[in-house]
């Protein structure tokens, strides 16, 4: 087997990912509104993600706020066509003080289909009121071969 | 005129010079800092101003990473609501920005850590077209921020 450059030590079995070249595409949108959350999921996007179709995978990456008036867990999930494929949880702690997160996830998803990406989250207590605000999303669409 | 390989029935006016392949370009900058402003002043986390990036048919995918901390003693140590945006063509009016909570860690940084607050901002340019970027910070009257280990990546990307 050959030698990979900067991969020393390491084989292609390790790093199994497929190769990605072609045209990339970006989308992007900002929601400029506050997304009320309860503790059902709720879309903190104003418009979803449509990835066209074409064998793509796609790096997901999310910006905003969270706020709440008293101590909340957030759950915050990364969402492709009707699939949960990332999720982190986030505690807001005090009434007006906002929380800055940021979600960076690569689908590693190859299909011939349209994608469908959406960002969600729900709170743990329904008595307490929690916002989500700033939201942007950009993700860049890169062709796998 | 001779033939282009895998070209076939297609002339080179017609595909001058994009062969299907990504044509991005990347801009980067770090800024350790630390750097601050008081008295609700607006001040830039790059360490030597707006990044110009984009093209007529491109749009710019902005990726900012940083933190945000209550100043010193010797400054004004309170919790403050700070802005950070992304601000082109020295606009006053951030393109996209967050409000950010620093709690105060008081005047003894050894009893009360300054609690770094962590932040990322992603942004695309919502239209084609070439502008400078500038990241910045100000927070509410009467009180100060510091940021520091600030980091920015600039991708143009073409539509």
């Amino acid at each position: 087997m050959s030698k990979i450059a900067g991969l020393k030590g390491r084989s292609p079995e390790t790093y199994p990912g497929p190769k990605r070249s072609g045209l990339v595409k970006s989308l992007a949108s900002v929601n400029p509104s506050s997304v009320l959350l309860g503790t059902s999921l709720t879309t903190l996007l104003s418009t979803i993600v449509d990835v066209p179709a074409g064998n793509v995978a796609a790096i997901v990456m999310y910006s905003g706020v969270l706020d709440a008036t008293g101590s909340a867990f957030v759950t915050v999930e990364v969402i492709l066509n009707v699939t949960t494929v990332w999720t982190q949880q986030i505690e807001v702690t005090t009434t007006n003080q906002p929380l800055p997160f940021s979600v960076v996830f690569d689908t590693e998803y190859v299909s011939s289909a349209p994608l469908t990406i959406n960002i969600q989250a729900y709170a743990s207590l329904a008595s307490t009121v929690t916002v989500a605000a700033g939201g942007s999303i950009v993700v860049m669409a890169l062709p796998t071969t | 005129m001779g033939k282009i390989s895998n070209f076939k029935n297609k002339s080179p006016e017609t595909y001058p010079d994009k062969s299907g392949q990504p044509i991005i370009s990347t801009e980067s900058v770090t800024n350790l800092g630390p750097l601050t402003a008081t008295s609700a002043a607006l001040f830039s986390l790059l360490p030597h101003g707006p990044l110009e990036a984009g093209g007529s048919t491109d749009r710019i995918i902005v990726m900012f990473s940083g933190q945000l901390q209550w100043p010193n003693a010797t400054e004004v140590h309170t919790a403050t609501s700070a802005t950070v945006g992304i601000y082109l063509d020295g606009s006053a009016t951030p393109s996209y920005a967050i409000s950010v909570y620093v709690p105060d860690g008081g005047t003894n940084p050894l009893s009360n850590p300054p609690a770094p607050v962590p932040f990322s901002l992603f942004w695309e340019t919502p239209l084609e077209g070439t502008h400078t970027v500038d990241i910045k910070a100000q927070a509410t009257p009467g009180t100060g921020v510091y940021a520091a280990n600030c980091s920015l990546i600039l991708i143009t990307t073409p539509v």
